[in-house]
């Protein structure tokens, strides 16, 4: 099978998986206790009237299939319906924050492909002492959940030294550089400390390759080795591995925006589910879980583009 | 001869091959024993009642009645702590034993029956792998309301497919071993293979990777508490202990939360390293 046929496979499958979890999203509703209008009001008392409203725009009178079709067609066309708390249309409530979320998940992620693979690098090619306490730090790193790096660094920066602003988004790429390179480092954390961890590992073994030891056996200057045969052979299981956790990010924002009081998708997920906003709260999750599939099905591709070893189309789901 | 005998020797989880994980994994197990002891006496542990406050000493430093100071409201913070260990390790062994429950058995079906069975078990767990955790717990919370209960049951469901996955793969393996052919032969049926013979062999890969999936879980849970949407204040647990210091951190006491903080990151450093220790010695 050629790259295009993969390609078009792989996309057909992102087709089917995103169909699927927007069925979970628009169904849960009625799996919920209590009647799916009761579950959509959140059991507010409300004038009978505007229940109707509600009914009526939810559809609750006609069949299950053609409510989920008629939803995901409005999803289609940016429409996710009207919020519950603001009467107003969810995209419109959701559209200023996405810049917000994108900003912070894009600076975790370049802190994770910069800070996680140099620390590899240098834990792999700087073997006793240093590699000792990288190994100590990123192990650590790894377990450490978004939300008490934030407490830590909050207590650091903004505490002790009062460097950092520890709340809110700013105005001005400078300024909103600044207050989000707190949440970004603590998004990041677990990412570059595991990030680091495999680029150790897939750069310890390429050192341990014969074709390796053949380079420097031909006199090949140490550096151009590292850089030629064990850093770009290493960059395969790297990219891999970093996608998925930049993948991972998107979800974690949810955490990580509360900590620090910023004003984007996933605090208004939490703010949402408080109210009982069940629209809002189908929306965020919708278009977080989308986003998540889509970056895991890029990663997917550019692993197959990049390494021209991997048999595509072989024995893989 | 008969059909246990068959079965390779040796591969079941015995204290012989225990001290195998290394002194990183054998300084991990006694971190989690403590933990666990710890939650199992809580009771006995605390100098102070968890909840009772003492509005005229807020935000005490450690002194000798109170070990490590108190919380906003006078509340002993050693005792919140102690107490707070068994709701933030129980919530996640719930949520692996659940794991289990449904993924093992999962497994087994996909491996066992292969075609069609596997193929639909093996999309549906596809479509769930894809629903990141904590974001299915929030949806769920946002149906059922929020609690322990809804986090855990959720948390349950979105972390299965990577240990039905594993645990497939493995049965596979596992199926084609000529051992398993004679027992068929020898007319046992599927369901006492597999719970005699396959599922013993298995076990050993099943502790490792619940063991890795305690840490992931607990860090997904003490972040729903920390949003609220978990454990509920008052009671205390450690996820909830973060979130409640986090409004007094500004005001200059961060010591609560990075306390319970640094609790949750030791717990889930010695379940990872624990459960790498193990999932490795079951590779060699």
């Amino acid at each position: 099978m050629g790259l295009g046929a993969f390609i078009a496979r792989r996309i057909a499958a992102l087709a089917a998986t995103l169909l699927a979890t927007s069925f979970i999203v628009f169904g849960a509703v009625y799996l919920a206790p209590g009647s799916p209008l009761d579950a959509v009001t959140g059991g507010r008392p409300l004038p009978p009237a505007t229940l109707a409203a509600i009914s009526h725009e939810y559809g609750f009178d006609r069949p299950f299939l053609e409510r989920y079709w008629d939803w995901l067609t409005g999803v289609l066309h940016g429409d996710f319906g009207r919020s519950i708390v603001f009467r107003q249309q969810v995209s419109q409530l959701i559209e200023p924050r996405i810049g917000t979320t994108v900003f912070l998940v894009v600076y975790a992620a370049v802190l994770i492909l910069l800070v996680g693979v140099a620390l590899g690098v240098v834990s792999a090619l700087r073997k006793g002492h240093t590699d000792t306490v990288i190994l100590g730090a990123t192990a650590v790193g790894t377990s450490t959940p978004s939300f008490v790096a934030a407490i830590v660094l909050i207590s650091i920066f903004t505490l002790q030294l009062g460097w950092l602003p520890a709340l809110g988004t700013g105005s001005g790429f400078s300024d909103e550089l600044r207050h989000m390179t707190m949440p970004a480092v603590a998004l990041a954390l677990s990412g570059v400390a595991y990030v680091a961890r495999l680029t150790r590992a897939a750069a310890n073994d390429e050192l341990r390759r014969e074709h390796v030891d053949t380079a420097r056996g031909r006199g090949i200057p140490e550096r151009l080795v590292i850089r030629r045969h064990v850093l770009r052979n290493a960059l395969i299981p790297i990219t891999t591995v970093a996608g998925l956790t930049i993948a991972s990010l998107i979800a974690g924002t949810v955490v990580v925006e509360n900590a620090f009081a910023l004003n984007g998708l996933g605090s208004y997920l939490v703010e949402a589910v408080g109210q009982k906003d069940i629209p809002v709260v189908q929306a965020i999750c919708l278009i977080l879980v989308a986003a998540f599939i889509v970056v895991n099905t890029i990663v997917d591709v550019l692993y197959a583009v990049i390494d021209p070893r991997i048999e595509i189309g072989g024995s893989g789901p | 001869m008969t059909g246990v005998s068959i079965a390779p020797a040796g591969r079941r989880l015995g204290f012989a091959r225990l001290p195998r994980i290394g002194p990183v994994g054998v300084v991990s197990a006694i971190v989690i024993v403590v933990l666990a002891l710890v939650a199992i006496f809580a009771p006995l542990l605390t100098p102070h009642d968890p909840n009772a406050i003492d509005l005229l000493h807020p935000f005490a430093g450690p002194s000798s009645t109170h070990l490590l100071g108190t919380d906003d409201t006078g509340r002993d913070l050693f005792s919140r702590l102690v107490a707070g260990s068994r709701t933030s390790l129980v919530g996640p062994l719930i949520v692996v034993l659940i794991e289990v429950a449904l993924g093992v058995p999962i497994a087994l079906l996909a491996a066992w029956r292969g075609g069609v069975v596997d193929g639909v078990l093996s999309r549906v767990l596809d479509v769930i792998f894809a629903f990141p955790g904590i974001l299915l717990a929030i949806l769920v919370i946002a149906f059922f309301g929020a609690g322990l209960r809804s986090a855990v049951i959720a948390l349950a469901i979105a972390h299965m497919p990577y240990l039905a996955r594993v645990t497939r793969g493995a049965a596979i393996r596992e199926r084609r071993l000529a051992y398993v052919a004679a027992l068929e032969v020898q007319g046992f049926s599927a369901v006492r293979i597999c719970a005699r013979h396959l599922v013993p062999n298995l076990v050993p890969l099943i502790v490792a990777q619940a063991t890795v999936s305690f840490g992931y879980v607990m860090i997904d849970l003490a972040g729903l508490s920390f949003l609220g949407l978990g454990v509920q204040p008052p009671t205390a647990d450690w996820g909830v202990m973060v979130a409640a210091g986090e409004q007094n951190i500004l005001a200059g006491h961060p010591a609560q939360s990075l306390y319970a903080g640094a609790l949750i990151v030791v717990t889930v450093c010695a379940f990872t390293l624990l459960g790498e220790r193990l999932a490795d010695r079951k590779a060699t």
